[in-house]
């Protein structure tokens, strides 16, 4: 009988060990984004892995990158083929570390990214946030929190607007309130919120904002 | 209503036009190719939960402006209706939003009209359900509230 589960409940190096410990001959199967994920195991350690268009030590760090997916391992699967030849732990140590350095660059990337919004000429307000509604970064935002979950919620309804609509692929938003205006548009897979001074025309700033996102891809 | 939907849909760049009331009718003159009346109402019920959301953070919305490479989705939220326009995406803002506000502020002086959206009961807080959204969309509504 299959092990199921959430890799959001059940994290990716806790089965791993389990796997390994146990010397199992087993399949991990995770599904994102519409991509399958696979690692074997056989012989207390991880033998091969394929994750989109990626295989062996490549597309297990890939794998430890997802946060969310359903799951499911089966037991006594043997792998098509041995790709992976370091050890385990080794394996798991050297994804997280490449995980950890990913954060750090892109944390840089954030900061600089953010202040140069910030120095936009009517921006009041920045908030980047990603899909799942967590805050990466953001400079006089009320209830940034609240604020960042609203904006991925907004962003998944444009994005269905455009397909319903058939209008493509999302560029920008502008959002008229009675006291303020906000730009919401998207950065790689990470939203982004300015608010502005209503007054400022919605052309400058959206400009400012592509020059900006070109320049910090 | 109709007449004035035809008005804007006059305006150069405007595919179509059609107005969502909160108790669900959608009023619209003919729908392009593609399009039908289960289209604009899905196309509406995202927009109001979108303006939901906003009121939930206390930052009411008025108008929506959305750019897409293909197009280009402009509404209009009122208390009880939504005006929602499909464009074109260079669509001439300016000579819309000038037609629009006189649009509106036609239908809303019209009795008839007043007496249509007087009687609707429907809240847009009632369209945040968990029922109407996938699982991740209820997550992010969960954290707002």
């Amino acid at each position: 009988m299959a092990l199921v589960g959430n890799l959001k409940d059940l994290k990716l190096t806790n089965i791993v060990q389990l796997n390994c410990m146990e010397k199992n001959q087993a399949l991990f199967t995770v599904e994102h984004q519409k991509k399958v994920g696979k690692i074997y195991f056989a012989e207390g350690n991880i033998v091969h892995a394929e994750y989109a268009g990626h295989e062996g030590d490549e597309a297990v760090y890939k794998i430890l990158q997802i946060k969310e997916g359903p799951f499911k391992v089966e037991n006594n699967v043997p792998p098509p083929k041995r790709t992976i030849n370091t050890p385990w732990s080794n394996v798991l140590m050297e994804g997280l570390r490449l995980i950890d350095e990913a954060k750090e660059a892109k944390g840089d990337a954030l900061s600089k990214f953010s202040k140069e919004l910030k120095n936009i000429n009517g921006v009041n307000g920045v908030l980047i946030g990603n899909s799942f509604g967590e805050i990466l970064m953001e400079e006089s935002i009320a209830n940034g929190k609240r604020t960042s979950a609203a904006m991925a919620f907004v962003l998944r309804k444009i994005e269905k607007i455009g397909r319903a609509s058939k209008s493509g692929t999302f560029k920008i938003g502008f959002i008229a309130g009675k006291n303020d205006k906000k730009i919401v548009s998207k950065w790689s897979e990470d939203v982004v919120k300015l608010i502005v001074d209503p007054k400022m025309s919605s052309d400058t700033v959206e400009q400012a904002l592509e020059r900006i996102k070109q320049q910090n891809p | 209503m109709k007449e004035k939907l035809e008005e804007i849909t006059g305006v150069s760049g405007v595919r179509t036009a059609f107005i969502y009331f909160n108790d669900g009718e959608v009023v619209f003159n003919s729908a392009p190719q593609g399009f039908d009346k289960e289209t604009f109402e899905e196309i509406a019920k995202d927009v109001v939960q979108m303006t939901a959301i906003f009121d939930r953070l206390a930052t009411p919305i008025t108008e929506y402006d959305l750019k897409f490479d293909n197009g280009r989705v402009i509404a209009y939220t009122q208390h009880n209706y939504t005006l929602i326009i499909l464009c074109e995406p260079g669509v001439s803002l300016a000579m819309l939003r000038l037609t629009v506000n006189v649009a509106i502020a036609d239908m809303e002086a019209d009795k008839k009209f007043q007496k249509r959206v007087g009687k609707i009961e429907t809240t847009r807080r009632s369209f945040l359900v968990r029922s109407n959204m996938d699982p991740e969309s209820w997550s992010l509504v969960e954290t707002v509230s």
